[in-house]
């Protein structure tokens, strides 16, 4: 009787654990609006990110638990494994390659400074010196003003977007370095009034480019599987409609 | 076929192979190039989605951002609402910094150009709005309102004209990806067409080639085939022009060949059948089929002949043995049947149907399967009564010879005169065994001869028929005796011997001592009496002719008429004498045989006979030149002295004598004839004519003594020749003399 218990367990477990297998942990980052929505209890409700998890999942046939988290976490977790996919609009660095795997490019970013209206432009040498500047940690940006020469003073790391335009409304910081389209929400709220992008978006190679999902370096699989998912969705248009319920203009 | 080494065909195989790797290889570049069109193909179409799709997403996406570029501008430029203008104008500057507008540096320029301008735009519209918020000049804010939306008015066109040159690049390069795609269509079209062409012409050369090399060979090969099974004459197969064909062509050819000596064989062997059955019949020698216990099965017509029977019914071959050979042909009929033997031959006897015996040289052969018992038996047998008899003769002869007193043997001239065969006589002759004397040669028992003249005596022998020789002989105890040896030759199946016949000529050559020591004091007997004799008869005859002349007057006629008788007496006797003593002296004093010639001796002759020549009016004719012979020129004067005197004397009354002088060769010797036309003399004297002092007419007919030709007998037997006449009386006389040819 034993023995057919074991036996039933082992088999068990052996119908079981694929199902485990196809469970992902992905992780969203709590950033500005169009990309994540979130209701007042902090659940994800919607957004660009949220959005293209959920379908991507359902092209890979996977059960994906999104989990909202902040950059610096959801950098630190997807390195751990223990999410899964990550979805924080990474720029792909040398550094980073050596601790995540990078899908397709999902769409193309700058990065700008962000002032009040009529202010002087900012030039990105000079940025530090002259402002305080707000930055999200982890992030290029904040690699970025890191590198700029100025006071450390001036370079004013948050956890967030939110907090970073929180920093700018409540006058931590005189500007802020963000991913212009991560902007364009704040810009167009009644908080943004008054605010501006400050010129050309920075002409740094390390500030603009693709943008990508991120997956754990343990699972090239899942990375694979999502590629090809990606593709699918961008081939046959369902891609582009996400884009446009989402933003203003065509962000590829 | 015998093989042709040489020449060295090429290999069907080969061909094929080359051809199939000459289309393998075709086929692969065909391959290679479709493979290489297709990846070109792939490539054109890859670069396509990674090149040319994306640009001309890039470009559409581009377009659709001017588009909303154009948009966010014409609302920035005149939305009445500030939070929407902002915004719009927000928007906008977002999408003319996106990386959208940025893949082409032209693009980007004038899009950051029409953002410059856009900046300004928004720059009036926040002017109007403060004048408007300051309630200071409504209508100026208007008007700032418009000279910024002026402002924007051109830049719709400039961005327009992105999209449209946008649009034409995506076209273009739509274009110049399917100009490409075509053109590798086209090379692939061609390279396809090229490589069916090649591919057909390799097909058609191969399919030309297996005809030529195989299948006409082929068809030739089974039109060869049928033509053998027909049995007709099959055409000659045209030059292989591959190995296999050859191969082929001389397995056929061999096929041929093993039929055609199997038809041939055949034929033959009907033939042979036939011709057996004609041989069985008409053969003269007696053939019989037996079954295995004698009993006659089948016999041909010379069988039923020879033992002069009509029918074979119930006839044993055993019952016409002759009781005496039946145990030798019973013991080699056993040997027959255990195997031991297959066939004999022997001489037997059979017995006729009327008893008479005919002797057979019969040779039964067996038949039989293999190991097995005879189960037949030929037998075929030659009348040989007649070779019987005639060996029973020879036996008797040789039993004759055997038994000769005089000794016979036999040797072989080409092993140098080893002697072969020996009578008892020869054995007793030399008192040598004769297995001792078969084993020696001429030099052994002739202590005269060695070797080399062996060999000539040999030749000499071959050469003529008989030769006689004599010599001596070495017989045991070392005695030498004198032998004369008459040699014959010989020829026994095909090889010469020479036969000699001995004579023990001791006792002749006694006898023969005895009688040369008796002619020599005969004949000095002669020559002392005559020599002698001429004294006392010259002293008569000159006391006779003093008597005559002194007292001659004084005697009467009769007394004068006896005194001439014995004058005449003396004369007659002296002339006798000196006859006598030429006659004794040619032996004792003839000089060395030399070469001389007789025609010279001839007219020597003549000119001692002139007078004579003259007084009877005889004519000498000869045929010029006589021969030279060996000879006593002084001896063969008197010779044909003797002759042509003899031919004067004694010529027909009342006619001239007319004598002819001829020689004719005949071996080493010349045979001399001296023919006339004289009384001739009777047969019955032709012998006798030639014996001393033998007249055939009275002293007073012709004038002589009767020792003329006697001497001219002795003068050629010392020359070795011989002399004969050839007369009839009264009708002229020939006589012919031999001499040794010089």
């Amino acid at each position: 009787m034993r023995v057919w218990l074991f036996l039933l367990g082992v088999l068990c477990a052996s119908t079981i654990r694929p199902a485990l297998a196809d469970e992902v942990t992905v992780g969203i980052t709590s950033t500005a609006l169009p990309f994540v929505e979130t209701a007042p209890d902090g659940r994800l409700t919607g957004g660009f990110n949220v959005e293209l998890a959920r379908l991507l999942c359902s092209r890979m046939g996977r059960i994906c638990s999104l989990e909202k988290t902040s950059f610096p976490q959801l950098v630190t977790r997807v390195e751990e494994g223990t999410f899964q996919i990550g979805f924080a609009n990474l720029l792909k660095t040398p550094e980073r390659e050596q601790k995540m795997l990078f899908s397709t490019p999902i769409w193309r970013s700058t990065s700008s400074f962000v002032t009040r209206s009529g202010a002087p432009a900012i030039q990105p040498a000079t940025a530090r010196q002259k402002a305080r500047i707000c930055v999200v940690r982890k992030t290029a940006q904040e690699a970025y003003v890191a590198e700029l020469p100025g006071p450390l003073n001036n370079m004013v790391p948050v956890s967030s977007h939110a907090e970073v335009f929180a920093g700018l409304t409540q006058g931590q910081c005189d500007a802020a370095l963000l991913p212009t389209v991560h902007v364009l929400s704040f810009l167009a709220s009644p908080d943004g009034v008054g605010y501006d992008y400050s010129g050309a978006p920075v002409q740094d190679p390390r500030l603009s480019g693709n943008v990508y999902i991120v997956v754990a370096k343990s699972r090239p699989e899942l990375l694979e599987a999502l590629n090809q998912a990606f593709a699918d969705i961008n081939r046959d248009g369902t891609y582009r409609a996400l884009i446009a319920r989402f933003f203003p203009f065509d962000i590829l | 076929m015998p093989p042709i080494p040489p020449l060295r065909l090429p290999s069907l195989q080969r061909r094929l192979l080359a051809f199939a790797i000459a289309l393998a290889m075709v086929v692969l570049a065909a391959l290679g190039a479709l493979l290489l069109s297709g990846a070109a193909t792939h490539t054109a179409i890859q670069d396509s989605r990674t090149e040319t799709v994306p640009h001309i997403l890039e470009r559409q996406r581009a377009t659709a951002n001017l588009e909303r570029l154009i948009r966010f501008g014409w609302i920035a430029a005149t939305a009445e609402d500030p939070k929407d203008w902002r915004q719009a104008a927000v928007t906008a500057q977002a999408l003319a910094f996106h990386p959208s507008l940025a893949f082409d540096e032209e693009l980007r320029r004038q899009v950051v150009q029409v953002h410059a301008t856009l900046r300004q735009v928004v720059s009036l519209r926040e002017q109007a709005q403060d004048l408007r918020a300051s309630r200071q000049d409504a209508r100026r804010a208007a008007i700032v309102d418009d000279q910024a939306k002026s402002l924007w008015t051109p830049q719709e066109s400039v961005l327009a004209n992105l999209q449209g040159r946008l649009a034409d690049d995506a076209a273009a390069l739509i274009v110049t990806r399917m100009d490409r795609i075509a053109r590798i269509s086209d090379l692939t079209l061609r390279a396809a067409v090229a490589a069916a062409l090649i591919i057909l012409l390799i097909a058609g050369a191969t399919a030309w080639m297996v005809g030529r090399n195989l299948l006409r060979p082929v068809v030739g090969l089974a039109q060869a085939m049928r033509n053998t099974q027909a049995g007709q004459e099959t055409p000659p197969l045209p030059l292989a022009a591959t190995a296999e064909i050859a191969v082929l062509q001389d397995a056929v050819g061999q096929l041929h060949d093993a039929l055609h000596r199997a038809n041939l064989r055949e034929h033959a062997l009907r033939a042979s059948e036939q011709r057996l059955a004609s041989i069985f019949s008409a053969s003269e020698a007696a053939i019989v089929l037996t079954d295995s216990i004698g009993q006659v099965m089948q016999a041909n017509d010379s069988f039923l002949r020879l033992l002069g029977l009509k029918d074979t019914l119930d006839l044993k071959l055993d019952s016409l043995t002759h009781p005496d050979d039946r145990p030798r042909t019973a013991e080699l009929a056993q040997a027959m049947a255990r195997g031991e033997i297959d066939r004999y031959r022997m001489d037997k006897r059979l017995i006729r149907s009327d008893g008479s015996v005919v002797w057979v040289d019969a040779t039964i052969r067996a038949i039989r399967d293999g190991d097995a018992p005879p189960h037949q038996y030929v037998a075929v047998a030659i009348d040989i009564s007649d070779r019987v008899r005639v060996e029973k003769e020879l036996l008797f002869i040789r039993s004759l010879v055997d038994q000769s007193a005089d000794p016979i043997y036999c040797v072989d001239p080409l092993d140098g005169g080893r002697m072969v065969w020996a009578n008892a006589a020869t054995c007793q002759h030399f008192g040598i065994p004769e297995s001792q004397l078969l084993t020696m040669r001429i030099p052994d028992w002739d202590p005269r001869v060695d070797m080399q003249t062996a060999q000539n005596m040999m030749q000499t022998a071959l050469n003529n028929d008989t030769h006689v020789l004599e010599t001596v002989h070495r017989v045991a105890g070392g005695e030498i005796i004198p032998v004369e040896v008459s040699a014959s030759t010989l020829e026994h199946d095909g090889h010469p011997y020479v036969a000699g016949y001995i004579r023990d000529i001791r006792d002749r050559n006694r006898m023969l001592e005895a009688v040369r020591r008796s002619n020599d004091d005969l004949q000095q007997f002669a020559y002392v009496a005559s020599h002698d004799l001429q004294e006392p008869l010259r002293m008569v005859a000159s006391f006779l002719q003093l008597l005559e002349r002194r007292y001659g007057p004084m005697l009467d006629d009769d007394g004068r008429e006896y005194i001439h008788f014995a004058v005449d007496g003396a004369i007659r006797m002296k002339q006798l004498i000196e006859d006598l003593l030429a006659f004794s002296r040619i032996d004792s004093r003839g000089a060395p045989l030399a070469k001389v010639d007789l025609e010279q001796i001839t007219r020597e002759s003549c000119d001692n006979l002139a007078a004579a020549i003259q007084e009877s009016g005889a004519t000498i004719t000869w045929k010029s030149p006589l021969p030279r012979v060996m000879g006593d020129e002084g001896q063969l004067v008197r010779l044909m002295q003797n002759l042509l005197g003899n031919a004067i004397k004694y010529r027909s009354p009342g006619t001239a004598a007319e004598i002819t002088i001829s020689a004719l060769r005949r071996g080493e010797f010349w045979t001399v004839a001296v023919a006339d036309n004289g009384i001739g003399i009777a047969p019955e004297y032709h012998e006798r004519i030639f014996m001393i002092f033998q007249r055939l007419h009275g002293i007073g007919a012709y004038e002589g003594t009767g020792i003329g030709l006697a001497i001219c007998k002795r003068i050629v037997e010392r020359h070795g020749g011989e002399i004969w006449v050839e007369s009839q009386e009264n009708n002229g006389s020939v006589f012919k003399f031999t001499l040794k040819a010089a």
